[in-house]
């Protein structure tokens, strides 16, 4: 898979993290994120070893949340595209 | 824009302080270029930067030959040999800074248009390089040459706008299109030396507008 293809798997990860606020459990992480178990799975392996996702609890249950550096790259990521969409590259 | 003798004479430090104000917008779009294709990693923005990368470096070129010229323009007593000399440096600058600007228009031609075959890319920069080398007309092959690759890329930025619908994407495009007109206008140069004034003005407007899209959030 190409590098920026799984950037953008990553941004629309973080995304819904973000969208859920902050934290999300891993089930509505799988429905929303549209991806399968297995690629679900290796992502956010990558991304909690990265330091963008912490595996934390909420409301008694496990979940995934966001930390600094996932909302970090979520800034740059809109950046980027936005300086993309602008010049159309 | 280019080296002294096209516009008029109050003009020429104006026309110096646009160069570096063009210096600066091109040198922050490919910086900007750069650390995207550093976070996405894809070829695309590669291309794009090293568009851009040229013609920073050609409005480089061009600020600091112009600087130079203009500073020695203020001494008296010239001689003969002395005049003759800077007309060469004029002509070198000249010269450099128009192919170092058309190949950054090249690398972005070949961006939007997406082409992806070697030889074309290779026959792109042969045509438009060896067109000004090889012309007794340099400045009006390389004003011609430089309208048409706008025009090409404007084309694109019209269907990216029409995609996106962004206002930085409508400020790009309203910026690129003030660049072309300048082109235009400077190929209509034999008309009168105004003319380089007024497409100096549309070029620092267009340049304004692309500045805004890195500033304006």
């Amino acid at each position: 898979m190409k590098k920026r293809e799984r950037t953008e798997v990553v941004a629309d990860i973080l995304l819904v993290v973000q969208q859920a606020g902050g934290s999300i459990k891993p089930t509505h992480l799988l429905y929303k994120a549209n991806l399968s178990h297995d690629a679900l799975k290796r992502y956010v392996d990558e991304l909690e070893k990265g330091g963008m996702l912490t595996t934390g609890e909420k409301n008694g249950k496990r979940a995934y949340h966001l930390t600094d550096k996932g909302y970090d790259f979520l800034a740059k990521y809109r950046q980027f595209r936005d300086f993309s969409d602008a010049f159309g590259i | 824009m280019v080296v002294t003798a096209l516009g008029p004479d109050w003009f020429l430090e104006a026309d110096v302080l646009f160069d570096v104000f063009f210096l600066l917008t091109t040198a922050l779009v490919t910086t900007m270029g750069w650390r995207a294709y550093k976070f996405f990693d894809e070829e695309r923005y590669k291309t794009f930067t090293t568009g851009f990368f040229f013609i920073t470096g050609s409005y480089l070129l061009l600020t600091l030959s112009n600087l130079f010229i203009m500073l020695e323009l203020r001494e008296a007593d010239y001689s003969l040999r002395e005049v003759v000399s800077l007309i060469n440096l004029t002509t070198m600058g000249f010269f450099l800074y128009a192919v170092l600007f058309l190949i950054g228009l090249v690398y972005l031609l070949i961006l939007y248009m997406k082409v992806e075959q070697r030889a074309v890319k290779l026959l792109l920069f042969a045509l438009v390089i060896f067109s000004v080398l090889l012309s007794h007309q340099v400045k009006s092959v390389f004003f011609v040459l430089t309208a048409m690759l706008l025009l090409f890329i404007l084309v694109q930025l019209g269907a990216n706008y029409r995609a996106k619908r962004k206002r930085n994407a409508l400020l790009v495009l309203i910026g690129f299109a003030a660049v072309f007109v300048g082109e235009v206008l400077l190929v209509a140069l034999f008309l009168t030396p105004m003319l380089y004034a007024i497409a100096g003005g549309l070029t620092l407007f267009g340049y304004l507008c692309i500045l805004g899209t890195l500033v304006i959030r």
